[in-house]
């Protein structure tokens, strides 16, 4: 996650922070991306299909790939994020707390 | 310890972290509606059917040709027929919704009875209409959709059309002398090819027939009863023969759970004993993966791929029967199975509320009347 210094220093402390975390950790930028992609995707499919099939049952053609590249998409968001966004959570919580631990053996 | 410990046990502490996240939270996310439709909400139920009510005015604006295939035909009449049996089940679980619906299920039952609409079983038959042949020995079975169907709006809607009544009494009548006559209580779809889950619809279409006109066809329905339990299920896996010789009742086909769970959502118009029984039989075919619940098509030592019943058959379970099963799931009371099965329909149905209406995005038309029929199943039982 890249973005300006002063981008970054008319951030919010608390935003700021919470960027850093995610940033830090590959799991929750994955999640973030998959994430997106699945708003974008899930926007362009509601939107665009009125179906996979028409009302007749014949396969629209336009449809197939979009609606099948979001049904797999979709199934991946559902079992992946929470998971991703556990494992970078867990990851992060205990990497800070080793960090803090040093600090204070330090001092 | 060491730092290299350290961070293989943080590894493993959020792997299972991980792990139980998706385990909790991704059957949440799916089977969120869940519970609303098991309770029958009136939000959900009624969204989904403003959708199938605009389909209806798009189709009656668009509709110029007839439908040129065989299945696209049968979709049709599904589709129109699934329509007015889901609306008919809302007005019948919220009577407040009666005088808006009812003249809906009319529309779309009346249209499920269209020459254009069974064209694919008139090809089939050689050019015999199944209304001009009703003194003949062939069974025209596919019809009882569209008879269930009218049966249902016209128990409901004060108006519906005395012409179409009349209609509708003559293929009962027609279909309780095929039935009756049949040793095995099936009667033919197409020329010797006969289906437990079409001969339900037609039994319960005699049934609903007879609940609107008061006609006593309790004969025919006790026969039917007694011969699906002795002749079409298999005794092994509780699942009826897909396929079968009406006259003979030889198998034609596996022992399958697509058509089962059609079956038992149409036998719970007629009798709840054997659709009950379809019911339990069909539930031993659940598999369950992290909260999903999807239907098994075939009895064990059976094998196939997917055809126009079934759906894709994928890993073994098929689409058809995983979304029929909400029916009986529903009606008789399987809660835990109906949230799984309903988890998995949300994932891959893709339900979406927008402008007021909700419609599952992959299924279209016929997906959405099947979904409205299925999730509502329940009032329609037989008393």
């Amino acid at each position: 996650m890249t973005a300006s210094p002063r981008l970054m220093a008319r951030l919010p402390s608390r935003l700021l922070g919470g960027l850093r975390f995610v940033g830090a950790s590959r799991p929750l930028r994955g999640a973030c991306w998959l994430l997106a992609a699945y708003a974008i995707l899930g926007f362009a499919f509601e939107h665009a299909a009125g179906g996979l099939l028409t009302p007749g049952g014949v396969p629209r053609a336009g449809a197939i790939f979009l609606g099948g590249t979001y049904v797999a998409l979709r199934v991946l968001t559902r079992f992946a994020l929470p998971a991703l966004l556990a494992f970078g959570v867990l990851e992060r919580a205990y990497a800070r707390l080793v960090e803090s631990r040093k600090l204070g053996d330090r001092s | 310890m060491s730092l290299a410990a350290a961070r293989r046990l943080l590894r493993v502490v959020a792997l299972l972290g991980a792990l139980l996240a998706s385990r909790l939270v991704t059957p949440w996310w799916c089977g969120r509606d869940a519970e609303a439709w098991w309770k029958g909400e009136p939000r959900l139920a009624l969204s989904l059917a403003d959708e199938l009510i605009a389909f209806e005015d798009r189709d009656d604006r668009a509709r110029s040709a007839p439908p040129s295939d065989r299945f696209a035909g049968e979709w049709a009449l599904v589709t129109h027929q699934m329509t007015a049996l889901g609306l008919a089940q809302l007005c019948l679980a919220h009577p407040e919704e009666r005088a808006r619906l009812a003249p809906e299920v009319t529309r779309a039952a009346a249209k499920s009875f269209l020459p254009e609409m069974r064209g694919f079983g008139t090809r089939a038959w050689g050019g015999e209409d199944a209304l001009s042949s009703l003194d003949g020995p062939h069974g025209h079975a596919y019809l009882a959709y569209a008879a269930l169907a009218l049966g249902m709006a016209r128990s409901l809607d004060p108006a519906f059309p005395a012409a179409l009544a009349r209609q509708h009494d003559a293929l009962v009548a027609a279909y309780e002398r095929r039935l009756l006559a049949s040793p095995t209580g099936l009667i033919e779809t197409y020329p010797h090819e006969a289906y437990p889950t079409d001969s339900a619809a037609v039994a319960a279409s005699i049934a609903v027939h007879g609940r609107v006109t008061g006609a006593d066809h309790s004969r025919v329905l006790a026969k039917w009863a007694e011969l699906v339990v002795a002749r079409q299920i298999d005794p092994k896996s509780g699942l009826v023969f897909q396929r079968m010789g009406a006259g003979d009742g030889a198998k034609h086909d596996a022992p399958r759970s697509s058509g089962t769970a059609l079956a038992a959502y149409f036998a719970g118009f007629a009798d709840r004993t054997v659709a009950h029984r379809l019911a339990a039989g069909l539930f031993r075919h659940e598999s369950t993966f992290w909260g999903f619940g999807a239907i098994h098509e075939y009895a064990e030592g059976f094998d196939g791929y997917g055809d126009v019943d079934s759906g894709p058959v994928l890993l073994g379970v098929s689409v058809s029967a995983t979304g029929f099963a909400l029916a009986p799931a529903r009606a008789f009371g399987y809660r835990d199975a109906f949230e799984r099965l309903y988890r998995t329909t949300d994932l891959f149905g893709v339900p979406v509320q927008a402008g007021g209406r909700r419609r599952f995005s992959t299924g279209g038309p016929i997906g959405n009347a099947l979904l409205l029929a299925l999730l509502t199943s329940g009032p329609e039982l037989a008393p």
